[in-house]
């Protein structure tokens, strides 16, 4: 193998002494306005000689000499070129019809729109810079149909996760691939500044090139290549936004921090007690080890705060006035900032072309002390060195510092505890100071008068500033191509694909802190290379064009992790270092490697320009299966006819087609999961341990292969002025390779089968319109609609269910998350409310709710999503939003219920029907009536329940209370600008500006809940371990709004 | 056209040669992170490490029997927590069990070095069966009937039925028979961090649970206790404190005894003891108390009212600052605090119990009851350091001395007062079995009508994953609450 590749650019040279007799023409083709236009064809007139331009509108032809050339382009009028000396510059008319549009398919490879058998969305990097909105799969929500967006709060700097066409396989593995430039990396690593397209690939028909891994879509990404201008070529573009959060929980601010609503009365002991405390002798207190909302009511009378026990507390044997903290929460959260600096140079000439762009992003976020400092370096680079030959490359290297990311969820020492545990009469500013003099730390929840140290929650400022965690991340990914034409229709080619990554991340728990102190370090390193070698030819025969192509694929991953945590406490309190470690550390190192092989080719035919007809195949030998099984075989096949070449009049029906698809594709599972290996378990003392896993692995598994099909229109009206896309697809994926959650009492909690039928099929439509257009003023919009219908079809044979996912409390009943045969994926089920049959809820005769178990409150897939999209220009101005909703599908609250539990949320004060003080005694009028009928009596309930019973307790783990409906609408993003007049920028030396003021998630226009914002729930997912459904929250951060500015220049 | 010919062969010739490559690529898919090779040894250590620990030092039982209450938040103690998962404990602990078991005796592998390396395979499968016997024991005293004769076979039994109590009761006992039976004395043991690899402190251990067993079943079988019971009497029981089956935890985090973390690690102090049992034994002047628990801040020995709707008004204070109740004592919150499985004071108050009900000498026998009893009071203040002076004191008042109308009342409450702290399901069992110590519910308790739970939940995924052998066994056994009583349990 090693001899070919080196065989290879001789053999290459060699060719190029074969010709004669001719001129070679170079030169570029762009559009009027300046931007290249890629792929042009430029053809010998009165001859079969043709060459396609680049991606860069640059080509290169051999002619005869004094030959004509006709340069022609999809959505252009064609021209006729009369070879002069040097680089030909080539501008071309659009013709304003959008019947001809390019998109980027799977491997890159540019399409005309109207050839493809499946739907492709793309969208342009100004549609996602827009708001400048760092996040890309932010940037798409509401933008392409079909997609869900999964979506954190800002106050983790975003990473969010796209779902596309619902859940397509039963292990519930949901992320795409993301393919910049043909190297699979992921989002993160994505400069939204450096896009120049996006491609989202939907369906198998669409992605079976790209292997197992689009099996759930791929986003394909070219990145911006250097450009000819007028100007020096350099852009510079700064923003500058700032971040607040929204939406908290409505909080009561009646009632402060305890259990119960008696005060306590401290008494003086001269004995043993300080002699400042005389002062606070009689004094009233609360019990500020309850770490909930039941205690008194507030009175404006004196009372002794936590602080007032602190010796080094200015307040110290102080009491001071009860009052209410309404915004202690918000308090606690800061403005971010965010300024994000892009520079780029790009450069375009005779046989080269070439860009080089750099991006500065400084944010802090919302919790203090938490911040981000990123850098993207992106480079690439075409040359032809010769005419036949083009070498080109791009290098995309990013570097990011993460300092004290706030962590979600429930059972952790998290900000998002805020909603759950807390104290209402705590006065946050009294809280900064986290710190004493002598080393101890500070907290609202204290032992008591005589005890000051933290009971169940440290000081939030002591969580920010020192269990602080950080990390530290360089990516590295790039390609190096050189592809060569063996003649006009022959080009073989070979790329190299690099994506590296390397992460130290470390985190620490200070001692004197709740936690044991500790401290953790991560090393990660992964690389990817991938080696491909090409070939195709693309030829026509009178009204027939032919597209061949043929790729051989190899590719090597490797990851290696070490991991290491102090055990027992650190030695020397602040010495954060492994060696600290009380006892023996827990090290482990994980090296992972794995190989695939492919070959993979597909053929185009298309007939005059009106019907294509596409068949791909591709083959992959994966390291991962059993040897005997490791090869398997897919691909798909699409057409597209585009009908109204038939029509003589186009005035009404512009432009009309229907396509179909067919695919297939296969899928392997992860490294070391077929053969049975044991697991090293730790040490008794100096005794190791060793247990057998709990997942049984399985070496006689095959590849998993899955089916689609889908069928759309693609209309558009009255000159392209009205757009409409309608697609139908229907997905079946079946002898999935899964693990099988088995009861545990077999000994296993898991098997890894080959089984399982699941199937997608769903609708999606876009439907656009240029509203305006006229010399001054353009204004389109565009609206797009998705419903996808998901069912699990079989599982193992004598098995009807399995979990995706539980969650509840140690002794309660648990909320699970199903995979139920003949239901959707997803299904929430657990601990509900008794109904009679008009499904009134049922209590009891003391007028408590009585439960059922197990009930199905339906799946956490939505039932549709979709976005609406505007841009309105007028002369410079020009002003955007964008929107997308989500109807259907669930999700759990954890917040909400301990917000209620714990005596925080609003609806657990205030007045009852009868106008007295719902926390006051049942025996004077107080309580909560819970609406329902009586099961006895079939009577409406009048029986009052104790609030603080009913929230506290009888609601706890009653899951149906706290499941939520995740409809929401959402306003994303808008942006109103101004380009800035020449005349104007011109002083700076500039070619052209602009300056707009940009807003991202400033409305959540509707939710079912508004209390949490079902756009930005809580997600676990990483780098590695994408999001499989966030199905509820455990302790979520607040959603966040930002608003800022932007100016651009171009020089 | 030749040339160009020449040109498609080339690409093809390439595209062919790359594809040839394709070498043996599974090779790479051995795990370097992970041992392939089972040693028994080590998962015989891992067996014990996971299983016992949680079975003896869960604070749930302490709480049923009001050992201890928790302080600040109630619930515990209020019979809040219905589901307990015995998940963990079969995929974990019995899996490997029952690997050792297999790999001992399949002919493969029973003389491979990773299986020798545990020791001779007789008393590898002997010790796996004695164990997990214990383990399922506390299974079917917890649950009632419990996926038993179908489980642990993986793949080969997607859904294990759950068998009759009984019918768990009776293969327990015959595995304990047979493994007694199969120990080889000349053979070795290896990777047993609770018996120290010793086959006579494993056979001991063996005729304890069984004694322990059979007394279970005083109500349900009388017949079939007394017959179990004599067997493992006969067999070899513990005879001394040196003999003491207890599971030692050490000075290091990954080992260390729970209420250490609790109080000093976690720094929670959720629970102290509790008024019930520091009232019964201060009327009683015991003299272990100093032992069991601190004394408050002002000097005093003050429980922890059991199963109040809240706290409010107690704290546990620190170890450093004591509160207002009394917090468990030194001896069973150190680090490396060991918790007794089975002393030898409960097997002489369950011989002096099987004396009274006459299933030793045939008939009810005073005589060696008081014997049993009065060496039971004696061995457990030897066990905690108690002068003998001080014991014999103690012993003589009149409430204490043995009384044969009260008999049974007085050896459960010596039981109970000696296994403090010390594997408290069994203490659970015994008060289910014999309504002794007479125990007042917690007066906030969830439970309806208020009452102390007489088994605990299966856990969810029961219902959802086995759903059919989970119907019936509800529909067998009763519904799945805390207060249906399991099959032994009679009132």
């Amino acid at each position: 193998m090693r001899k070919i590749v080196s065989l290879l650019p001789v053999l290459l040279l060699l060719c190029t002494f074969a010709f004669g007799q001719t001129r070679t023409v170079t030169g570029t083709v762009k559009s009027t306005n300046g931007g290249p236009i890629p792929f042009a064809t430029i053809t010998e007139n009165g001859t079969k000689n043709a060459v396609t331009a680049d991606a860069n509108g640059s080509f290169t032809i051999t002619i005869k000499t004094g030959s004509k050339l006709t340069i022609s382009s999809v959505g252009h009028e064609s021209f006729v070129l009369t070879p002069g000396e040097g680089s030909q510059a080539v501008s071309l008319k659009e013709t304003g019809n959008l019947s001809e549009v390019v998109v980027t398919t799977a491997l890159g490879v540019s399409r005309s729109k109207r050839s493809l058998g499946y739907a492709a969305q793309e969208l342009k990097g100004d549609e996602l810079t827009q708001t400048k909105q760092y996040d890309l799969n932010t940037a798409l929500a509401g933008k392409i149909s079909g997609i869900q967006v999964l979506g954190g709060s800002g106050a983790k700097f975003g990473t969010s996760t796209l779902r596309i066409r619902g859940i397509n396989s039963i292990s519930g593995s949901a992320a795409p691939i993301y393919v910049v430039d043909g190297v699979i990396t992921s989002a993160q690593n994505v400069n939204t500044d450096d896009v120049a397209t996006v491609t989202v690939l939907k369906g198998p028909a669409a992605t079976s090139l790209y292997g197992q891994r689009g099996e759930q879509g791929a986003v394909v990404i070219t990145t911006k290549k250097g450009t000819r201008s007028k100007g020096v070529g350099i852009e510079i573009n700064q923003s500058t936004t700032f971040e607040q959060i929204t939406g908290l929980p409505e909080y009561q601010n009646e009632y402060i921090g305890g259990y119960t609503q008696n005060w306590s009365h401290f008494t003086y002991n001269p004995a043993t007690d300080a002699p400042a405390l005389a002062a606070m002798n009689g004094a009233r207190y609360i019990d500020y080890s309850g770490d909930e909302s039941w205690g008194p009511r507030i009175d404006g009378l004196p009372y002794a705060p936590w602080y007032s026990w602190n010796k080094w507390d200015p307040d110290y044997a102080k009491q001071v006035p009860l009052v209410a903290h309404p915004d202690n929460v918000k308090d606690f959260y800061e403005t971010g900032a965010a300024y994000n600096t892009n520079i780029s140079i790009s450069k375009a000439g005779d046989g080269y072309n070439t860009r080089l762009s750099f991006t500065n992003i400084n944010r802090t976020g919302i919790t203090p002390n938490s911040k981000q400092k990123k850098n993207y370096i992106a480079y690439n680079i075409s040359v032809n060195p010769f005419s036949k030959l083009t070498i080109s490359s791009s290098v995309n290297a990013s570097f990011t510092k993460l300092n004290a990311v706030p962590d979600e969820g429930y059972s952790q020492q998290t900000i998002g505890s805020f909603n759950q545990w807390f104290h209402r009469d705590v006065d946050m500013k009294k809280l900064r100071n986290y710190k004493n003099p002598d080393g101890t730390f500070t907290s609202w929840n204290i032992g008591g008068p005589r005890n000051s140290a933290p009971k169940y929650w440290d000081n939030p400022y002591t969580e920010a500033y020192e269990n602080v965690n950080r990390s530290n991340n360089s990516t590295l990914f790039g390609n190096i191509n050189a592809t060569y034409s063996i003649t006009k229709q022959l080009k073989a080619g070979f790329n190299a694909q690099g994506n590296y990554g390397s992460t130290y991340s470390d985190g620490r728990v200070a001692s004197g802190t709740l936690v044991q102190a500790n401290f953790n370090t991560r090393h990660f390193r992964a690389r990817e290379n991938t080696y491909i070698w090409d070939a195709s030819y693309d030829n026509k025969f009178g009204d027939f064009s032919v597209k061949v192509a043929g790729y051989g694929e190899l590719r090597y991953q490797r990851s290696e992790e070490i991991t290491e945590s102090t055990v027992g406490g650190l030695t020397i309190p602040g010495y954060y270092n492994i060696a600290a470690s009380k006892d023996r550390p827990n090290v482990t190192n994980t090296l992972i490697e794995k190989q695939t092989k492919s070959i993979y080719g597909y053929t185009t035919i298309g007939f005059r320009n009106m019907l294509f007809v596409d068949v791909n195949l591709r083959n992959d030998w994966s390291s991962a299966l059993p040897v005997d099984n490791n090869s398997y075989l897919y691909g798909g096949a699409s057409a597209s006819f585009v009908f109204t070449e038939l029509f003589k009049n186009h005035n009404i029906l512009s432009f009309g087609r229907i396509r179909g698809s067919a695919g297939r594709v296969g899928s392997d599972v992860d490294a070391y999961s077929i053969h049975q290996v044991y697991t090293f378990n730790g040490f008794y003392g100096s005794t190791p341990s060793m247990t057998i896993p709990d997942r049984i692995p399985n070496e006689e598994l095959k590849p998993a292969i899955s089916h689609a099909y889908e069928a759309g229109a693609e209309l558009r009206f009255l000159k392209d002025r009205i757009r409409a896309d309608f697609n139908y697809y229907d997905r079946k994926v079946t002898d999935q390779i899964i693990s099988l959650t088995l009861p545990a009492t077999t000994g296993f909690s898991s098997a890894l089968v080959n089984a399982g039928e699941i199937r997608n099929h769903g609708i999606e439509i876009t439907l656009g319109g240029t509203i305006i257009k006229n010399k001054n003023i353009n204004w389109d919009a565009d609206f797009n609609f998705a419903k996808n219908d998901n069912q699990i079809n079989e599982l193992y044979p004598g098995i009807t269910n399995f979990l995706f996912g539980s969650f509840g409390f140690s002794g309660s009943p648990r909320i699970t998350a199903n995979r139920e045969v003949g239901k959707p994926f997803g299904t929430l089920i657990g601990l509900g409310f008794k109904r009679d049959v008009s499904g009134n809820i049922l209590v009891d005769n003391d007028g408590y709710p009585l439960t059922k178990d197990n009930v199905n409150f339906g799946s956490f897939l939505p039932d549709y999503t979709g976005g609406f999209t505007t841009m309105f220009n007028y002369k410079g101005f020009y002003a955007g939003f964008s929107m997308d909703f989500q109807v259907g599908g669930k999700y759990m609250s954890i917040t909400n219920m301990f917000n209620a539990g714990s005596g925080l949320a609003a609806e657990t004060a205030g007045l009852n029907e009868n106008g007295k003080p719902k926390r006051d005694d049942i025996s004077t009028g107080g309580g909560v009536l819970f609406n329902g009928i009586v099961e006895s009596t079939g009577k409406p309930n009048t029986t009052y329940v104790d609030a603080q019973d009913l929230y506290e307790n009888r609601l706890f783990s009653l899951w149906e209370n706290w499941v939520y409906d995740a409809t929401y609408v959402k306003l994303r993003e808008v942006s109103i600008g101004y380009n800035l007049p020449s005349k104007w920028v011109s002083k700076i030396g500039g070619q052209s500006g602009s300056f707009s003021i940009i807003a991202q998630n400033p409305w959540l226009i509707y939710a079912a809940s508004k209390k949490i914002d079902p756009s930005q729930l809580e997600d676990r997912a990483t780098a590695t371990t994408p999001s499989t459904g966030t199905w509820y929250e455990g302790g979520q951060l607040p959603a966040t709004k930002s608003l800022g500015f932007n100016l651009k220049i171009m020089f | 056209m030749k040339r160009t010919n020449n040109k498609y062969l080339l690409v093809v010739m390439i595209i062919t040669i790359v594809m040839a490559s394709c070498s043996k690529i599974g090779d790479i898919n051995f795990s370097p992170n992970s041992p392939s090779e089972p040693q028994t040894a080590l998962l015989i250590t891992n067996a014990q490490r996971q299983s016992i620990p949680g079975l003896i030092g869960s604070i749930t039982p302490r709480h049923y029997v009001q050992y201890t209450a928790d302080v600040i938040y109630t619930q515990g103690s209020r019979y809040f927590d219905k589901i307990f998962d015995y998940s963990a404990t079969y995929s974990g602990p019995l899996a490997d069990l029952a690997l050792i078991i297999k790999l001992n005796t399949d002919d493969a592998t029973k003389s491979q070095p990773y299986v020798l390396g545990g020791g001779t395979n007789a008393n590898q499968i002997a010790s796996s069966r004695v164990l997990k016997a214990f383990i399922l024991l506390n299974a079917t005293d917890r649950w009632g009937d419990i996926p038993y004769s179908e489980a642990l076979k993986g793949v080969g039994e997607l859904t294990p039925k759950f068998d009759k109590q009984q019918d768990v009761y009776n293969d327990i006992f015959k595995e304990l028979t047979e493994a007694t039976a199969q120990f080889d004395a000349a053979g070795t043991l290896k990777g047993d961090i609770l018996l120290g690899n010793s086959i006579p402190k494993w056979k001991k251990f063996a005729n304890t649970i069984k004694l322990v067993a059979a007394l279970h079943l005083s109500k349900i079988d009388a017949a079939l206790g007394k017959a179990k019971f004599n067997e493992a009497l006969a067999a070899g029981v513990l005879t001394s404190n040196a003999d003491n089956i207890k599971y030692s935890y050490l000075l290091e985090a990954a080992n260390e005894n729970p209420i250490y973390n609790n109080y000093e690690v976690a720094k929670r102090y959720d629970y102290a003891v509790s008024k019930y049992f520091i009232d019964t034994l201060t009327i009683s002047a015991d003299p272990r108390l100093p032992v069991y628990a601190d004394k408050t801040a002002t000097g005093t020995y003050e429980g922890m009212p059991y199963g109040l709707v809240a706290g409010t008004g107690y704290n546990s204070g620190t170890i450093a600052a004591p509160g207002n109740v009394s917090l468990i004592g030194k001896k069973f919150r150190e680090q490396n605090a060991p918790t007794d499985i089975y002393n030898y004071a409960g097997v002489l108050f369950a011989i002096a119990e099987a004396n009274k009900l006459g299933w030793i000498s045939g008939a009810p026998d005073d005589v060696a009851a008081k014997t049993a009893y009065d060496a039971g009071i004696a061995a457990s203040m030897s066990q905690h350091g108690i002068t003998s002076a001080a014991a014999t004191a103690y012993a003589a008042q009149p409430s204490i001395v043995y009384n044969p109308a009260n008999a049974i009342a007085q050896i459960i409450y010596q039981k109970y007062v000696a296994n403090f702290m010390a594997y408290s399901y069994e203490t659970w069992a015994d008060w289910r079995r014999t309504n002794f110590p007479a125990l007042v519910p917690a007066p906030g308790a969830y439970t309806s009508p208020k009452a102390i739970p007489r088994r605990q939940q299966y856990n969810s995924q029961e219902a959802s994953l086995n759903k059919e052998n989970y119907d019936a066994v509800v529909a067998r056994q009763g519904p799945d609450e805390l207060l249906t009583r399991i099959w032994w349990d009679k009132p």
